[in-house]
């Protein structure tokens, strides 16, 4: 029996992703999430809604897309929300992403800091109802995302801001409100040294065809 | 309704009070999009430095 305890691997299962944060599982996160509320109508604070929740193919009530597979055509006669991606920036942590700490293997540990945030356009045929879907979206991320915080393991989650209604260029028989979702998380990682270590680099062995000759 | 009792008469005027309407609106291209990055620094601010000990939670091996 070995006197090492069992490596403890519990703290790395993260309920968004084992191997830490990407983009299209932010994309795929935002969606589900839109689907969940906009599912079932005791969340809705509109009753506008509830007779447009979403279901899953083309009898939807509310079509809640991604923007890469989204077209105008898509979204006919009802209401939608579409989620686009904005661009991540990451913060650089000390002039070598911050080498926390080096184990007695010789092992370092690198952090690096990142934000970046999703718009979903609350798209309506009329103003009016972009704007109630507006409200229903921003609202649902503004009480909620302290919870989704901390249940995804994200260093900052909330709502960034709300947009004014616009024409939508795509589409111009729609108008979009456009919802703002900023967040922000850590990329921690370990690096191993499986390599020996260079004690010493003899340039007559390098060199020796040239210096044989 | 003053707004309406023209409607039938006249169905022009209708399409020309909402084309005015949406004159004053922007457009937004969903294509061309790009988010206000100065309005995230309230969320998670740049000059943000945050303790080894949050930033210990998780490691990729």
């Amino acid at each position: 029996m070995s006197t090492v305890d069992p490596e403890d691997r519990i703290r790395l299962v993260s309920n968004l992703c084992s191997l830490g944060n990407r983009p299209i599982i932010m994309t795929s996160l935002m969606r589900l999430l839109l689907i969940d509320h906009f599912c079932r109508d005791d969340d809705l604070e509109n009753v506008e809604f509830h007779e447009r929740l979403f279901r899953y193919g083309e009898e939807t009530g509310i079509l809640i897309e991604d923007a890469t597979v989204w077209t105008p055509e898509k979204t006919q006669q009802r209401p939608a929300v579409i989620i686009k991606r904005n661009r991540w920036q990451c913060i650089k942590r000390g002039t070598l992403d911050s080498v926390k700490d080096v184990t007695a293997e010789g092992n370092t540990r690198h952090v690096k800091l990142w934000r970046g945030s999703h718009t979903l356009f609350c798209l309506a045929k009329e103003g009016a109802e972009a704007e109630i879907l507006g409200d229903e979206v921003y609202r649902f991320f503004e009480h909620f995302g302290p919870v989704f915080r901390r249940y995804f393991g994200l260093l900052a989650f909330d709502l960034a801001y709300v947009d004014g209604p616009s024409e939508v260029e795509e589409s111009s028989e729609h108008y979009a409100v456009p919802v703002t979702v900023g967040y922000g998380w850590d990329d921690t990682w370990l690096l191993y040294q499986r390599a020996p270590k260079i004690k010493k680099i003899k340039i007559s062995e390098i060199y020796s065809p040239f210096l044989t000759q | 309704m003053p707004h309406f009792e023209n409607d039938k008469a006249a169905g022009g005027a209708r399409t020309e009070k909402k084309a005015s309407r949406r004159r004053i609106v922007p457009k937004l291209s969903i294509k061309d999009w790009e988010a206000d990055e100065k309005l995230l620094d309230t969320i998670f601010p740049p000059w943000l430095r945050i303790g080894d000990r949050d930033v210990d939670s998780r490691s990729r091996r």
